[in-house]
């Protein structure tokens, strides 16, 4: 550390909060929580969102005294400003850290190999959940995903580059068809398929008529999603790709597409989370089956949610206790998937 | 020229950052003319707008600019922002015609062929007309050989003969190559503002353009990478012709052979004037020209 100046200058932050700062910072909170504590013990509110509530209130006071004291009544807006975006934020992190609790606690009791190795074949729900497993409903799951996905994403993608390269006299309308068709609940996409098809064709039941009615669902999410990215990528690109001779179609390919690639990931991976859970579509067009079913285009097939609707229909600790296993199931392997389209995305960008 | 004073303060804030001496850059364009003259014959192909016009909707942002681009020499078109430059020299790869509501009148001659004729193959034009713009924009999902290289995968070209000759062939045109060479394969996101831009020159260089446009490449850039695309320019002028957009005068008297200057007085943008660089720097004909050029507004 030999400096050839005679004073060695340290680093300081001047404008971050010291000791004392944080040490009042810390006792408001201490102060708010036993405040808190006292109040709800003491008074008929109760349960953990009373807590929550009372907490941020008196912390809301507390500290807007201490603000207003050093900063004055402009300090306290901005202070408060920064509590309520703080406020939505934790409520909705307990949302969604008590919905993951919740699958976790009670699922983990049910998780045992065999569920990733049997099927129903032999078991009724009502059995004990050490028996039987749901090997039939991932590989269902994943042939509805896998069909949807093949079927959504590039119909999703070319209505994308549609509204944003070639940017046609249809444009507008099917932009506001494709935002129409994001509110068409679930259940109605089912039965489109199930009137459409399976009413009037010979085909019935099938992974692949379910993987159509998750395409209706999944195909606006994919469109609006891919093409906000591709809104993203600079015309400066699209400019420099037209400059070099290259038609349009080759820009789109080479330059446009490869630019929004992380983006276009996003957009599927936005897709199967929109369609994974759904179930309502399911029951018309997929059906209930206990075992594996290896062909997608002839025969029910078990999937996932149907699983989980089926153990909770049942209705004993037993089926129960099996469809929160299957929605802790539901949620590994859609974060698999999800990791796996994130890596599959980034290494083939690495390698090159 | 009684409005000249009115039209100085409209256009008095696009230059402030210059404030060179008419003495000087006329100094330098003629050093320039004088080392021009001594070189080779001029090769390439010459390009000649006749009346070009330029609307945006409505708006008639180019009014009738007739200028002949002639084979192997380098033209500035100067003049403050909002005066049709950049329209002018988008006309002439017919990159204009992108922006949603443009449109034109006129003919750009390429070789003698007018570029805008029904039926013809605009891809083949921007092959010949090369173009490079005011931000670098090297393609970013490619590594730095892969840019220099996309043009012959987007104009789907078959090049015959070693690519990796071309690479650096192309690169050490561009004044890169030695820069580079060891990591032809790492991302182009990663070079500096300056490597951008020259790999932008490189990547225009590999469909061998017998013109280059350049649409103010050095605006966005420092001295040090001004003064190296300078060079490349000076170098690639002895093969094709070129035609420069710049804000920068200085820029302007080092390294073009003519100079045209272009204005917008309230109307649409017109050409003023265009002549020999030297004479346009030291003794130009219309009084604002001098004006724009001693710095006296713009």
């Amino acid at each position: 550390m030999s400096n050839s100046q005679s004073t060695q200058v340290q680093p300081i932050r001047p404008w971050a909060a010291s000791t004392s700062d944080r040490a009042i910072t810390g006792a408001s909170v201490l102060v708010s929580a036993l405040l808190t504590y006292i109040l709800v013990a003491t008074t008929p509110l109760k349960g953990k969102l009373a807590y929550f509530f009372v907490f941020f209130l008196i912390w809301f006071i507390i500290d807007s005294i201490l603000i207003s004291r050093r900063y004055g009544s402009k300090g306290v807006r901005d202070a408060l400003a920064a509590k309520v975006t703080l406020f939505g934020g934790v409520i909705v992190m307990l949302a969604v850290a008590s919905i993951l609790w919740a699958t976790i606690s009670k699922g983990v009791k049910g998780l045992h190999l065999s569920l990733f190795t049997q099927t129903m074949r032999t078991t009724s729900f009502t059995d004990p959940f050490s028996n039987g497993g749901m090997l039939h409903s991932i590989i269902g799951t994943l042939y509805l995903i896998l069909i949807a996905v093949l079927i959504s994403v590039p119909m999703g993608i070319l209505t994308a580059i549609y509204l944003t390269e070639i940017k046609g006299r249809a444009a507008g309308l099917i932009r506001f068809l494709v935002q129409a068709m994001s509110g068409v609940p679930s259940v109605v996409a089912g039965l489109f398929i199930y009137a459409a098809i399976i009413l009037n064709t010979p085909l019935r039941n099938s992974a692949f008529l379910g993987g159509l009615a998750l395409t209706i669902l999944m195909v606006p999410t994919v469109t609006r999603t891919a093409e906000e990215v591709l809104n993203l990528v600079p015309r400066d690109l699209r400019e420099a790709g037209l400059a070099m001779g290259a038609t349009q179609w080759k820009t789109v390919a080479l330059v446009v597409l490869p630019a929004a690639r992380s983006g276009l990931i996003t957009a599927t991976v936005l897709g199967v989370a929109r369609v994974a859970g759904e179930t309502a579509p399911l029951l018309f067009t997929v059906g209930v089956f206990d075992a594996i079913n290896p062909n997608p285009f002839k025969g029910g097939s078990g999937t996932i949610p149907t699983y989980i609707w089926a153990g909770l229909t049942a209705g004993t600790s037993d089926s129960v206790q099996r469809a929160w296993t299957a929605i802790l199931v539901l949620l590994m392997v859609v974060l698999i998937l999800f990791t796996l389209a994130r890596t599959l995305g980034n290494k083939r960008m690495k390698a090159k | 020229m009684d409005n000249v004073n009115n039209e100085d303060k409209k256009v008095g804030e696009d230059m402030s950052t210059q404030s060179p001496s008419t003495k000087s850059l006329g100094d330098v364009a003629e050093k320039r003319a004088q080392a021009r003259t001594s070189g080779s014959a001029p090769l390439g192909v010459g390009l000649e707008a006749r009346g070009v016009h330029a609307w945006f909707g409505k708006h008639h942002a180019l009014e009738n600019v007739s200028l002949d681009f002639s084979a192997g020499t380098v033209t500035a078109l100067i003049g403050p922002s909002g005066c049709g430059k950049s329209t002018f020299i988008r006309t002439l790869n017919r990159m204009h015609e992108f922006i949603p509501s443009a449109a034109m009148a006129g003919e750009v001659l390429l070789d003698g062929k007018d570029i805008y004729e029904p039926g013809i193959d605009v891809t083949k034009i921007r092959l010949q007309i090369g173009m490079v713009f005011q931000k670098p924009n090297p393609f970013p999902s490619m590594t730095i050989g892969e840019n220099v290289l996309a043009g012959l995968k987007l104009a789907q070209i078959k090049h015959e003969g070693n690519k990796d000759d071309l690479l650096e062939e192309c690169l050490t045109r561009a004044g890169l190559w030695t820069e580079v060479k060891d990591r032809l394969g790492a991302h182009a996101g990663g070079l500096s503002g300056g490597q951008q831009q020259r790999l932008c020159i490189a990547r225009s260089l590999a469909l061998k353009p017998k013109v280059l446009l350049m649409d103010e490449p050095c605006s966005a850039l420092d001295p040090g990478s001004t003064l190296r695309i300078e060079d490349t320019i000076s170098e690639l002028s002895k093969s094709m012709t070129i035609v420069i957009v710049t804000h920068n005068m200085q820029q302007a008297a080092r390294v073009s052979d003519y100079t045209a200057f272009f204005l917008a007085e309230g109307g649409p943008g017109q050409m003023v004037e265009v002549g020999p660089t030297n004479e346009i720097f030291s003794r130009p004909k219309d009084q604002r020209t001098e004006n724009y050029v001693s710095g006296r507004f713009g």
